[in-house]
Parts: C-alpha cells; sequence; structure tokens
C-alpha cells in the first residue's frame, strides 16, 4: 500500500511538473545559453591579446601620420593659396572673354520680353531673332577665344606645378607612413590569427566540457531516481 | 470512518491530490522564472572606439573586425553579448585615451577642405556663378519652347553649353586635386 502511495504520488509529481514545463524548461535546458567561466576566460583572454595588439598598432601607426599631417597641412595651405591667385587671374580673363556672350544674352533676354509684351508687333520679333544671331556669334567667338585657351593653360601650369610642389614636400612622409601602416597592420593580423586559433581551440574545449559535465549530471539524477523508484 | 481500506484511499488520493496541487504550483513558479533567465542578450552594435580613435581612417577598418571572432562564438548569442564587454574591457584597461592619441584622431578632419584657405570656397563661387548663368540661359530655352521657337532653343542650348565650357574643365581639376591632396594628407587610398 505504502508502495503503491509512492509511486501514485511520483507519477503525480512528475504529471504537475511536466504539464507546467518544469522539467522541460528546467535549469539543463535554460543555463543552455549561459557561457560557462571556461569560455569567458578564453574570451577574456582573446580580448585582453587583441586590445594589447590595437593599442600597438595604433602606438605604431600614429606618430607618421602625424608627421604627415604636420607637414602636409602647411603644404596644403600653400597649394590651396597658389591655386586660389591662379584661378583669380584665369576669372579676369574668362569674365572679360564671356562679357560679349552675357550681354548679348542679356540683350535676347530683353527683346524676348518686350516681344512677348506686344506679340502682335512684328519688328520687336525681328529684333529678337537679330539678338540670338548676335548672341550666337559671340558664343561662336568664346568658342575659339584664345585668350580662354591661353588663361586655362596658365591657370593648369600653375595648378599643376601647386600640386607637384605639395606632393615633394609630404611624399617621402607620406612613404614611411604607409610602410609603417603595412607593416602595423602585418603584425596586428599575425596576432590576431594565433588569438583567433586559440580563442577556437578554447572555445571548442570549454563548450566540450560543459555538455560532458552536462551528460554526467543527467545520468546521474537518473541512476538517483531509479534507485528510488526501486 | 468504519472501512479502514477506504479511509486509507480516501487519504491517499488527498495526499496525491496534494502533491499534484503543490507541483503545479512549483512548476509554474519555476515556469514563470524560466521565462525571464533565457532572454537573449542581446548582441550589442560594432563599437565606434577605434574609428574615432584612428580619426575614421579605412585602413583602421581590420583592427575594429570582429567578424571572425563572433563567427566562432556564433552559435551561443550570449558568447559574443561576453565577447563585446570583454572588449570593451579590455579595451578600457589596456588603450588609454593619451592626449596623443585624441589630438591625432582630431587631425585629419582639421586638414578637411572646409577649413583649408580658398580654394573650396573658390570652387563654389565659380560653380555658382556658373550654375546663375546656366539657369538665366534655362529660362531663355524654356520660354523659346514655350513660344514654339525649337530652333531658337536649339541655338541657345548651344550658346549654353559653350559658355559652361570655359570654366567646366578649371573646376573639375581643382576638385580633383584637392580631393586627392586631402586624401594624401589623410592616409585614405584614392583608388
Amino acid at each position: 500500500m505504502k508502495v503503491q502511495f509512492m509511486r501514485t504520488a511520483l507519477v503525480a509529481l512528475v504529471v504537475g511538473a511536466l504539464s507546467t514545463g518544469l522539467l522541460v524548461s528546467g535549469p539543463a535546458s535554460a543555463t543552455a545559453g549561459k557561457v560557462s567561466p571556461k569560455e569567458k576566460a578564453a574570451i577574456a583572454a582573446y580580448a585582453k591579446t587583441i586590445a594589447q595588439a590595437r593599442a600597438a598598432y595604433f602606438a605604431e601607426v600614429k606618430p607618421s601620420r602625424a608627421t604627415v599631417t604636420s607637414i602636409g597641412k602647411p603644404a596644403e595651405i600653400t597649394r590651396r593659396a597658389d591655386v586660389a591667385a591662379a584661378l583669380a587671374i584665369f576669372k579676369a580673363a574668362v569674365s572679360a572673354a564671356k562679357a560679349p556672350s552675357l550681354s548679348a544674352q542679356a540683350a535676347y533676354k530683353a527683346a524676348v520680353a518686350k516681344s512677348g509684351a506686344n506679340p502682335t508687333d512684328a519688328s520687336l520679333r525681328a529684333v529678337a531673332k537679330a539678338s540670338l544671331v548676335t548672341l550666337n556669334k559671340a558664343a561662336a567667338a568664346l568658342k575659339t577665344d584664345a585668350s580662354v585657351t591661353t588663361a586655362t593653360a596658365v591657370f593648369d601650369k600653375t595648378r599643376a606645378a601647386a600640386m607637384a610642389t605639395f606632393r615633394a614636400t609630404v611624399d617621402s612622409a607620406v612613404a614611411v607612413r604607409d610602410a609603417t601602416q603595412v607593416q602595423a597592420m602585418a603584425r596586428f593580423n599575425a596576432i590576431k590569427i594565433k588569438a583567433l586559433a586559440k580563442l577556437k581551440i578554447a572555445v571548442k574545449a570549454a563548450r566540450a566540457s560543459k555538455v560532458a559535465k552536462a551528460k554526467a549530471k543527467r545520468a546521474k539524477a537518473k541512476r538517483h531516481s531509479t534507485k528510488k523508484t526501486k | 470512518m468504519k472501512n479502514p481500506k477506504k479511509a486509507k484511499r480516501i487519504s491517499a488520493l488527498t495526499a496525491v491530490g496534494a502533491l499534484a496541487l503543490v507541483s503545479l504550483a512549483f512548476g509554474s513558479s519555476a515556469l514563470a522564472a524560466d521565462t525571464t533567465s533565457p532572454t537573449p542578450t542581446p548582441i550589442p552594435s560594432p563599437r565606434p572606439t577605434i574609428s574615432a580613435m584612428s580619426g575614421n581612417n579605412p585602413l583602421d577598418a581590420e583592427v575594429d573586425n570582429e567578424s571572425e571572432a563572433e563567427a566562432i562564438l556564433g552559435s551561443n548569442p550570449s558568447s559574443l553579448g561576453v565577447l563585446s564587454s570583454e572588449v570593451e574591457t579590455a579595451e578600457a584597461a589596456e588603450v588609454p585615451e593619451t592626449p596623443e592619441t585624441s589630438e591625432t584622431a582630431e587631425t585629419p578632419d582639421s586638414t578637411s577642405t572646409s577649413e583649408a584657405p580658398g580654394t573650396d570656397n573658390e570652387v563654389d563661387a565659380v560653380e555658382a556663378e556658373d550654375q546663375q548663368e546656366q539657369a538665366s540661359f534655362d529660362e531663355d530655352i524654356n520660354a523659346a519652347n514655350q513660344a514654339g521657337e525649337s530652333e531658337d532653343a536649339v541655338q541657345l542650348q548651344e550658346d549654353a553649353a559653350v559658355v559652361a565650357s570655359v570654366t567646366a574643365p578649371v573646376v573639375e581639376a581643382m576638385v580633383t586635386d584637392n580631393a586627392q591632396a586631402n586624401a594624401i594628407i589623410t592616409g585614405v587610398p584614392t583608388k
């Protein structure tokens, strides 16, 4: 009778627990997403290595970058000032060359407006047409204007020279910076590859150990419950 | 209770019922507690620390790339949360923001074209002037089209193209030069 009662009670417990999900979402499955201390330690070690490698990388690349900046900034200011001066000369030449076309266009605009206000006036329409011809001629002249060609050539020459001077000023510092960058990145990558390999092995081992522990715990619990029912 | 057998059966059934109720209560409370625990740890977005340190230099992107580590930890979302917090902790400990670091981080921005004297503003001024001229021509072209003078419109378009062609190559060359010089200083590859 006592044994029967115990059996019934056990069944009731199991049914109750199962019906509410205790066994399904029990401690084992609830901790499945948690990171084991071993895995956490592996991640921490990886993070430390990477942080150190990052620090080393920036310590290596920053001085040469700073050198380029300290040389490049004033060189760029000079270059832009030279170009701006050349542009001012170019603009003056071009404005003069463009002037006939732009004034012809303004005249055309005014003539069209007058003609539009008096659509029946054929003479106004003729004036508008004539001003368009003037504009076309001015544009054609501008297209082949030697002063524009000369101004463009002078500007281009100054611009190219300014750029060449700038490059000559920064080139050696840039070369050092770029070489340092390549070296630093190679060093960082070598450390990272090693750290990743270590992390991979450690995480695999930590997870395997976690699974083995859980298996052993389950087996022990199973043995315990079988003994009790007997 | 005259019948002791019946009494025993009743007491047994009561005990079973009580046990079932207790287990039910225990199970549901465990379940309720359980619903909160497996909430996946939110995976943090990539940290901006490296880019901020390096002045957003794309050459440093590789140093901040943790995709391989994330791939290794990928099967367990919680690991990624741990990874992120561990990396941040390690970085806070190992990479102090020295004055030199922040100074060099600011440098590329200070060489940006907007702060440099002249040329970009000059480019803008030339472009603005050109746009004004072209807008004026566009007005005339539209008016000619509306008046049914399509031949005039075509001629006006040609004239507008000639006027624009005078400064356009110069502006283009200046923009290219400025971008190139800026790239040289900041170390960002131009190609």
